[in-house]
């Protein structure tokens, strides 16, 4: 397994996107909006796998219950989170 | 292995596996739910565009532009000069209108003059027919003289007591004396009908005069001229009605204005406001007064306050087409359905001179539930 230099890195770049959008509503990107609920889906997807990842490592994802419940609903807890987070005001 | 090192651990790891899966769903529900809601109470779109009211500038004289103060996209204030068509020919006008108004007022003294010159001749010729009336009567007393004397005489000649001579003397007095009377009534007629003449000719110049009570109707006509005309020539100079920026300005001096072209139009700046356009099932939430944060994407990181004016009232209807005199029903199975969506207006109220608003920016909008707090029902002008 490589070390884990690859995750703290993508956190950075995430933390960096999303606080280089601020609390802006959009991502402006070469002249293209994309709205707040893609960038939103996409930073839970990167957080769930993030956290989906530590749970393996820390051998809990086993007995977290049906994978095809709990995989969904945490991504849907990371996308919601962040919305809530950054863009609900 | 480890499961027979660590029982213990293992059974912890199940326990906390457990719960944080528990929470997992029950967070998702969670936080979902309160998207819904906050999503819902404070509804957002990102179909919204910033305008400002549009005042084509359109030349209500025609003529040569003979002078262009504005450039394009210049701002300008409320009573600037804009332009000016050559005003000569609309000067002399105003002069001609000024020298028929003089003329007027000088024909309608002559007019009266002349007026009351007829109502003195009515009363000199009424003068003279109760001067002819009071002759008839003069006559008639002598007439009726003279008829009795001949009476008298009548017997006193059967019984020679006059003469002859006499009798005819008197006889050709009266005859004289019905004679002149009857000269005097065709006169008194004659007079009378020269006052009915008289006074139609005094009518006639009381007319000429038009006048209706204090108003002189020729004069006021005269002067309407006058008026039309100092219009005229102040539509020459084109002014700026209110604060605003020039904008789509293709032309130069020397163009030739025509009445009801418009040359440019001026972007009102007093009120801006960003047209977001909501979906009907968010208008519920959604009332004029209401406080709105608009966000430009053309300047990301600030936000812009509004407030709710209004919601449109109508939209054209997707499902009426016509097609001559009929409507053109289409054969559809639509089993999905798209909510409408209805215009609200949104005055911008915070300026900013740093970032200027332009018509036709992206914008987004977020309408709060709460009312705006009055001290922001008026702009921040940002000059």
């Amino acid at each position: 397994m490589k070390p884990s230099a690859t995750p703290p890195k993508t956190a950075t770049i995430l933390a960096s996107s999303l606080l280089l959008t601020g609390c802006d509503p959009m991502l402006s990107l070469q002249g293209s909006f994309w709205p707040a609920w893609i960038v939103c889906i996409l930073a839970g997807l990167a957080a769930s796998m993030l956290l989906m990842w530590q749970l393996v490592r820390l051998r809990l994802a086993p007995h977290l219950g049906p994978p095809l419940l709990v995989a969904p609903s945490l991504w849907a807890l990371c996308t919601f989170s962040i919305w809530l987070l950054f863009y609900s005001r | 292995m480890e499961t027979s090192q660590n029982p213990d651990l293992l059974q912890r790891r199940i326990l906390i596996g457990r719960i944080l899966g528990i929470l997992i769903v029950l967070g998702a529900v969670a936080t979902g739910s309160m998207v819904w809601r906050i999503n819902y109470q404070h509804p957002r779109t990102n179909d919204a565009m910033v305008r400002a009211n549009i005042v084509g500038i359109t030349a209500e004289v025609s003529g040569r532009i003979t002078e262009l103060h504005v450039e394009d996209n210049q701002f300008v204030r409320k009573g600037e000069l804009l332009y000016v068509i050559d005003p000569r020919p609309y000067q002399a006008k105003l002069d001609k209108a000024k020298a028929e108004l003089l003329l007027a007022e000088k024909e309608v003294e002559s007019r009266r003059a002349s007026g009351s010159s007829a109502q003195s001749a009515v009363e000199r010729l009424r003068h003279q027919r109760a001067a002819a009336a009071a002759e008839i009567k003069r006559i008639a007393a002598e007439d009726e003289y003279l008829h009795h004397r001949l009476q008298a005489l009548e017997p006193l000649a059967d019984k020679q007591y006059v003469t002859g001579d006499q009798l005819r003397q008197a006889r050709s007095r009266l005859d004289a004396s019905r004679a002149e009377l009857a000269d005097a009534v065709a006169k008194e007629q004659a007079m009378a009908s020269a006052i009915a003449e008289a006074e139609s000719e005094s009518s006639r110049a009381q007319s000429l005069i038009a006048q209706v009570g204090d108003i002189n109707a020729r004069v006021e006509a005269a002067k309407a001229q006058v008026t039309a005309a100092e219009l005229d020539l102040e539509y020459c100079f084109v002014r700026a009605p209110f604060d605003a920026y020039v904008t789509n300005l293709n032309t130069r001096e020397g163009e030739y204005a025509k009445v009801g072209s418009q040359l440019f139009a001026l972007v009102d700046d007093r009120h801006w406001y960003a047209i977001a356009d909501f979906k009907e099932t968010y208008l519920q939430a959604i009332q004029p007064g209401q406080e709105a944060e608009v966000f430009l994407v053309g300047y990301p990181g600030k936000r812009f306050r509004g407030v709710v004016t209004g919601i449109g009232w109508a939209n054209s209807p997707d499902n009426v087409k016509q097609q001559g005199v009929l409507p053109e029903v289409q054969r559809s199975l639509n089993w999905v359905m798209l909510a409408s969506r209805f215009p609200v207006r949104i005055e911008i109220l915070e300026r900013d001179p740093e970032r200027p608003l332009r018509m036709g920016m992206t914008a987004f909008v977020t309408v709060l539930g709460r009312p705006a707090p009055s001290d922001s029902q008026t702009a921040q002008t940002p000059r």
